[in-house]
């Protein structure tokens, strides 16, 4: 067994780089569940609240898709499951596929696999170590979520503990995947893309056989983990097809390593045009050009979320209409509640383009660390229209990713109340977001033009205003503390009407931060490598 | 013709690091300049304040007659630069990321670009991520040498050629000096220096300590000789040029300047020569015997000179 070699070696090196990464990633996964757990308690305090839930929502097509098959809603569990479906196997997925990668096809493409090679190291040790260490933070966060499930109906701890193991079964299935995705391409980026999109693939078509309840289900691992029906039938036998697959898909990137070069993926790199577009020529279009696939991807996660919760309409009337304190939760009293719940969606939708946002002006730090703004800068572009080329493409692609959120809300939600205004009012109304996430992109510019380390502060600030929009109202916040949030002061569209003088001095201060940061740059030294 | 690079007293510091102390510095326009020394001893430091990337802290700099940090954008328009470490984007082709560069520099000469693509052996097709550090240095000598500009400022351009393509460079810098253009070429090897220079300044821990023709520098060009001799090598000082003797278990050796040469190698051959070996001085072995410096010592190398990752 020489070829693994050095394998425990390796588990060593992999915790201690990940010495940070690895507790985040389940810490934040845990939290999310246990949010969920609360806000489920909270919402639903009665046996009659969860009987409004499942029958507003067991037939609900989006739901379905998005939350897997309706079983037991009338439960704490069921909810439960119901609700985090989506963020948690997406969750654990994600972390599976980015951490594996980051340990294979990233290591060999930076040349580190070559080093460590060289000396006494087996062929799969390092995916094996990998596999090992990503594995075993599967199980923490699994296991962790069957805790939160736990406690929220303790009467029922095998079905929580039966819930965590699907969610490592999918962590591992997926950690399988990568390891097998990581020997196709030789670069990590599409390693990481095959087996997110494998990723995606799987929760689709899962979905698309949920709400027929078909056999499509039954093509997808999430399917099969999902097949457990927990909180209902509480069958454990599917999960032995997912680890059957995980095992399967381990020895096939084993069998992989063993035929090619060390460096080398199945497929080879793709090639491009030997002369620039002419759009290629300005520092708009570089950044657009190095942004484009982001703002695409953005947009249609942001409008996929939109349409679904635009067709939802009719089922989410009757659940508030029928659950006082979920009406009271988003404020629809003496408003129309649909009115009032898309609001509360449209301000989610503005700080997910707000993230959009603080993550394209960072990478006017990423570029200057990793060396490619000093032969930029060494031409006839000043430094000032490099970082405005940058801020360009920020405020169209926030634009863009705010108005595909509303666009699709306001289409599904015309579709189903048969109502074509509601398209341009919805998108109009997601517009109004536009200058406070375009605030809070503006604090990492500012950050930029005067110290370049300073630009992480940018996500800081994103933090603080998803912390305050989502639980600030519930824990009763003073309103000054409320209104760090530049969301805080955006008109509440659809349920009030628009105000134009908040959201113009939002804009103002966008504007006046991004200044700031220019008006920085041109006085400090570049970060050289 | 006047000087298209003057800097006094250039002071520059990082933290506690001196990495540029009251550097001086002259280029004349038409000549190619080599800027010569070790590794961490300020030559990227000098470059890039020269390019405006970074401020200094005082003295004077000036580049075609004015100010890098004032007018960087308008200077920038006259130059063209190769980094020591190119580094691109990684979804963008080489052939993408020439066109840009040369674009923002203000435009590049379609078939001299076609014809430094062909000479480089560089596939322009090639996304940066897939390029070796070689290929990625070809992607900016092509981008800097297709462009149409009085200076160019090359900052070790050739760390990462193989001999062949070090010949096709050499080759375009004695091109680009035939048709009038100034060049500043920052080098850690000396042999490359010496094939392509005019005029060579000789920088150590951020101080320029020799300047001048290589006529002027012969020191630097002296020849080191060991031999093993049939018959022990007495009276070898006596020949003109030679220098640096040093006896040792039957074998000598020594520098010679190369006008006498020959004489030394008569003598050598008069006493039965067993074994020779003879080399151009390193760069390493010129500054510890010209400066007194021990470069491997790291208390006064690399640590006075822009630290070790501005000058890789």
């Amino acid at each position: 067994m020489t070829a693994f070699t050095g394998t425990g070696a390796m588990i060593r090196l992999y915790v201690r780089q990940d010495r940070v990464r690895l507790p985040v990633w389940v810490t934040v996964l845990v939290w999310l569940m246990w949010m969920s757990v609360v806000a489920v308690k909270h919402n639903y305090p009665t046996h009659e609240d969860l009987v409004t839930y499942q029958q507003a929502l067991s037939s609900s097509t989006a739901s379905i898709m998005m939350g897997g098959p309706p079983i037991a809603l009338d439960t704490y569990g069921g909810i439960c499951l119901y609700e985090t479906n989506l963020v948690m196997v997406i969750g654990i997925g994600l972390m599976a596929v980015l951490l594996m990668t980051r340990h294979t096809r990233t290591d060999e493409e930076a040349g580190r696999t070559e080093l460590l090679r060289a000396g006494a190291l087996g062929r799969h040790a390092p995916t094996l170590a990998a596999v090992v260490v990503v594995g075993t933070a599967c199980v923490l966060a699994g296991l962790g979520s069957a805790t939160s499930l736990y406690w929220i109906d303790s009467s029922r701890g095998d079905e929580a503990f039966l819930q965590g193991c699907v969610l490592v079964a999918v962590g591992l299935f997926f950690t399988a995947a990568a390891a097998v995705t990581a020997q196709l391409t030789p670069h990590a980026r599409g390693a990481s893309g095959y087996a997110v999109g494998l990723l995606i693939a799987a929760y689709v078509l899962r979905g698309i056989g949920d709400v027929g309840d078909t056999w499509i289900t039954w093509s997808s691992p999430v399917g099969w983990a999902q097949g457990t029906h927990v909180y209902g039938e509480n069958r454990p036998w599917p999960l032995a097809i997912v680890l059957v697959g995980a095992v399967a898909l381990l020895l096939l990137a084993f069998v992989l390593t063993d035929h090619r070069d060390l460096g080398s993926g199945l497929f080879a790199a793709r090639r491009g045009p030997a002369t620039a577009a002419r759009s290629l020529g300005t520092a708009t279009g570089l950044a657009l050009r190095l942004q484009r696939a982001t703002i695409m991807a953005w947009a249609t996660g942001t409008a996929v979320t939109g349409a679904l919760v635009g067709s939802m309409s009719k089922e989410i009337r009757k659940m508030i209409d029928e659950n006082p304190d979920l009406a009271k939760m988003i404020e629809a009293e003496g408003v129309d509640v649909i009115d009032a719940y898309y609001a509360m969606m449209l301000l989610t939708l503005g700080l997910l383009a707000a993230s959009f946002g603080v993550m394209s002006v960072v990478r006017l730090q990423s570029e200057e660390a990793a060396g490619r703004v000093e032969p930029l800068l060494a031409t006839a572009l000043s430094r000032s229209r490099w970082v405005l080329g940058t801020l360009t493409v920020t405020v169209m692609g926030t634009v863009v990713v705010l108005a595909a959120g509303g666009f699709g809300m306001g289409l599904t939600y015309a579709m189903t109340i048969d109502d074509p205004g509601q398209i341009s009012r919805m998108t109009v109304a997601s517009l109004a977001h536009v200058p406070a996430a375009l605030v809070l992109a503006g604090i990492p510019a500012l950050c930029h033009g005067w110290s370049s380390r300073a630009t992480a502060l940018g996500w800081s600030a994103l933090g603080t205003c998803f912390v305050i929009a989502f639980i600030g109202p519930a824990m009763k916040l003073p309103g000054w503390v409320l209104g760090v949030s530049p969301f805080d002061h955006v008109p509440r569209v659809p349920v009030d009407p628009f105000d134009a003088t908040p959201v113009v001095l939002l804009a103002c201060l966008a504007a006046a931060l991004m200044a700031g940061g220019l008006a920085g740059l041109r006085r400090r030294d570049l970060v050289l490598t | 013709m006047g000087a298209t690079i003057s800097i006094r007293g250039l002071t520059k510091t990082f933290g506690s690091t001196v990495a540029l102390d009251e550097l001086d510095l002259q280029v004349e326009t038409g000549e190619v300049h080599g800027y010569l020394g070790p590794n961490g001893s300020g030559k990227s430091t000098t470059i890039r304040v020269l390019l405006g990337l970074l401020r200094a802290d005082s003295g004077s700099v000036h580049l075609l007659g004015a100010d890098p940090w004032k007018q960087a954008v308008s200077l920038h328009r006259r130059l063209a630069y190769v980094p020591g470490d190119v580094n691109l984007w990684p979804n963008l082709t080489g052939g993408e990321a020439i066109d840009l560069l040369g674009r923002f520099r203000g435009g590049l000469d379609p078939r001299r670009r076609a014809e430094l693509l062909e000479r480089f052996e560089l596939d322009p097709t090639k996304k940066g991520r897939s390029y070796s550090k070689g290929n990625r240095q070809k992607v900016a000598l092509v981008a800097a040498l297709s462009a149409d500009v009085e200076l160019l400022i090359l900052d070790e351009p050739t760390s990462g050629l193989d001999p062949l393509m070090e010949m096709v460079f050499q080759d375009c810098i004695a091109q680009a000096k035939e048709e009038g253009r100034t060049v500043l070429l920052s080098s850690h090897i000396l042999a490359e220096v010496e094939a392509l220079c005019d005029r060579v300044s000789i920088i150590r821990s951020g101080r320029v300590v020799q300047s001048g023709t290589l006529a002027d520098l012969r020191h630097l060009t002296r020849t080191m000789v060991q031999a093993e001799t049939a018959r022990p090598a007495e009276g070898l000082e006596r020949i003109d040029g030679v220098r640096d003797v040093d006896r040792a278990d039957g074998k000598v050796s020594f520098t010679v300047a190369p006008a006498n040469l020959g004489d030394a190698m008569a003598f050598l051959s008069g006493l039965g020569i067993r074994s020779l070996v003879s080399h151009p001085p390193t760069l390493e072995e010129l500054f510890l015997r010209e400066y007194g410096d021990d470069l491997s010592d790291p208390e006064t190398a690399p640590s006075a000179g822009g630290t070790g990752e501005t000058d890789r």
